[in-house]
């Protein structure tokens, strides 16, 4: 699923643009950024409600295909400022990541689906 | 090594001077069952797809072939499969274009194009290799096939931790990481490297005093030691333990302090070697070995 067809079926607000509209692999949804290290991978999009430098560090250091912050946060400038240098895609939403990793596993599931039919 | 003579070496030379010319190119109908089987008969990882008139189309890589194999869907044409629009070079761009072309995009692998037909591939290892040798550095050759001449860069850096500064924390991490891209190393070791960078750091900068973190690249692996100036760990069994932290509640609220630090770095590295002493200070040292030269692409379209 490419990042552009995410941001537009899930309506989110684009903080700072991805970098072309390349293929997302997967998802990760989670605020302990251990347990996201450990779990998340390249070309995954990942929700969260942190809001700091680190979930930038985090998302460069994976090569994620996003981060998308729920619950309507804004993120602070140093965040957005530092996703902008490292080309980190920062993606937000006023829905919960309940809702937005539900919708976001249905999207991906119906492409796996359209790929058999 | 100077920068200087680096970066203007870099303008000088060509990406045709360090391209390897031999290209293996997939034809856009085969499927991806039959992608598999070529990249593992050419021992590469990865190959640009091509149309019947042999225009570059796409670009598809073992990263793609494991995807569909784990879907179960090997059976279904590399044209829906691979990456488009591929990113390409020509063979007069600068080695400096290249790089900055490397640095923006996620990728390990660049096709080089005249008009639309494939010409060449580059990496970034056939960069290092290349720059490496023009200015003479130490090179150590590494036990490798009678194919191709295996080298790598031996480095060692030192970066300074401040304790406290959740601002710059991962910054470290981060300078890691582009060293050991730019150092042509596989994405499994830049990743487990990445992930015990990452939770050596953040325990330095909320457990410590501050301190360094040296990071050594050997042609054995990489070696990685996180050194600080104190408090030192009481328990350092006890600090293993999953789900064990000290990290107050501030720290907690960041989504730190889940106690999964050291566990997802003793899990990501080869050896883990913990010496504490309270007062002083406590010195964590890693160890990732190279599996298989640790060079990213070695093989790839080196035939």
């Amino acid at each position: 699923m490419k990042i552009k067809q995410i941001i537009n079926e899930l309506a989110l607000e684009v903080i700072v643009p991805p970098r072309g509209d390349y293929e997302v692999q997967s998802g990760y949804t989670g605020d302990l950024l251990s347990q996201v290290v450990a779990r998340a991978d390249r070309d995954f999009i990942w929700i969260t409600i942190q809001n700091h430098l680190n979930v930038i560090a985090v998302a460069c250091l994976l090569n994620l295909a996003g981060v998308i912050l729920a619950e309507g946060i804004e993120p602070i400038p140093e965040a957005v400022e530092k996703a902008r240098e490292e080309g980190v895609c920062l993606l937000s939403s006023p829905e919960g990541s309940f809702e937005l990793g539900g919708k976001l596993y249905q999207l991906f599931n119906v492409e796996v689906e359209s790929c058999y039919t | 090594m100077n920068n200087h003579e680096v970066g203007s070496l870099q303008e000088k030379l060509l990406v045709k001077d360090m391209m390897t010319c031999q290209v293996v190119t997939v034809p856009h109908d085969l499927t991806m069952e039959q992608v598999k089987a070529l990249l593992g008969d050419m021992a590469i990882t990865g190959a640009p797809v091509v149309d019947d008139k042999g225009r570059i189309c796409g670009i598809v890589s073992m990263f793609d072939v494991l995807k569909a194999l784990e879907e179960n869907l090997l059976s279904l044409p590399v044209a829906g499969r691979m990456s488009t629009p591929v990113i390409v070079t020509t063979p007069d761009s600068t080695v400096a274009e290249a790089i900055a072309l490397f640095r923006q995009h996620r990728f390990n692998r660049l096709p080089v194009v005249d008009g639309e037909r494939v010409v060449g591939m580059l990496t970034p290892g056939d960069i290092v290799r290349k720059l490496a040798n023009v200015l003479k550095l130490d090179l150590v050759e590494e036990a490798a096939g009678p194919q191709e001449n295996r080298t790598i860069l031996q480095w060692a850096e030192e970066f300074p931790v401040a304790a406290g500064e959740f601002g710059q924390a991962g910054e470290v991490s981060i300078a890691i990481k582009k060293k050991l891209q730019e150092a042509g190393l596989s994405p499994l070791v830049i990743k487990k490297a990445v992930i015990a960078a990452y939770e050596a750091e953040m325990n330095m900068v909320i457990h410590s005093h501050g301190g360094a973190f040296e990071v050594r690249m050997t042609p054995e692996g990489v070696l990685m030691t996180a050194r600080d100036q104190g408090p030192g760990i009481e328990d350092v069994a006890k600090a293993m333990e999953e789900g064990f932290s000290t990290a107050p509640q501030n720290i907690r609220r960041m989504g730190f302090g889940a106690g999964m630090g050291l566990p997802n770095i003793k899990r990501s590295v080869d050896s883990l070697e913990i010496t504490s002493r309270i007062g002083q200070g406590t010195e964590v040292k890693m160890v990732i070995h190279f599996q298989d030269g640790g060079l990213n692409e070695n093989k790839t379209d080196h035939q």
